[in-house]
């Protein structure tokens, strides 16, 4: 079980959980009609480096003289969490018509997930004060949003924030993932 | 008083609960069923609503 913090800061921070964020799939104006798809995702984990974050606060936010727009962000990472009894059964993208691998809880494959060794995923409990089931982030589908929107979205939509270290095992975990190297199968 | 001794096998069927319960002598009615799929149905939308899910917006431009 991962430990948590509740207390919300002003700003967007790493490590933090929202829900119902929104993933602009596309927006497209044809003949006088504009059309926006777009996904919500009931939570998804800040996975932008903190440092760039609080910088971009300080430049957009906070009023501080700052010579220049240097250290603005235009948008935050985000990856989505599953529910790990969905992502198990391979269903937790069934509402977007996808279906996905199954994972066999009781087998190597959902053992090593649950015990982060599978570089795709990472696996969270959450104490009972966070109303999470155990879920699973999955790196593959991260995302970016913009910098204002999910500032605004923060105010009625935060869950909570993971803990400094579990937060720098997430963060660790993704970058390593990201810079893995893709070798040929033969 | 008693006289049945707690550990004989007539204490244990006079005084189980189980065989006396109300709710195990109550057969189930239509609303009951009612009530069950309602209870269901509202779990497994809840389940629906924990996945992500697609929002199409369409909108006429106005000028």
């Amino acid at each position: 079980m991962i430990k948590i913090k509740t207390r919300k800061e002003a700003r967007i921070s790493q490590g933090d959980i929202y829900k119902d964020v929104e993933f602009i799939e596309y927006a497209i104006e044809r003949e006088g009609v504009v059309e926006i798809s777009k996904i919500v995702f009931p939570f998804v984990v800040v996975l932008t480096q903190d440092c760039d974050l609080n910088q971009d606060y300080t430049v957009r936010w906070a009023k501080k003289d700052t010579p220049n727009h240097d250290k603005k962000l235009f948008s935050v990472i985000v990856a989505p969490l599953y529910n790990s009894e969905h992502l198990y059964s391979g269903e937790h993208l069934s509402e977007l018509s996808m279906s996905m691998a199954e994972i066999n809880k009781v087998r190597t494959p959902g053992k090593n997930l649950k015990q982060n060794q599978t570089p795709r995923y990472h696996y969270l409990e959450f104490p009972d004060s966070v109303p999470i089931v155990p879920s699973v982030i999955d790196f593959k589908h991260y995302f970016t949003v913009n910098v204002e929107y999910l500032k605004k979205h923060k105010r009625d939509n935060f869950i909570c924030q993971i803990g400094t270290l579990y937060r720098e095992d997430v963060s660790q975990r993704f970058s390593s993932f990201l810079s893995r190297i893709g070798l040929p199968e033969r | 008083m008693n006289k049945e001794s707690p550990f004989s096998v007539e204490y244990d069927i006079n005084n189980t609960t189980d065989s006396k319960s109300s709710i195990q002598q109550k057969s189930s009615t239509p609303k009951d069923k009612e009530e069950s799929d309602r209870i269901k149905e509202e779990i497994e939308s809840d389940y629906q609503l924990s996945k992500p899910r697609r929002k199409l917006i369409r909108a006429r431009i106005i000028l």
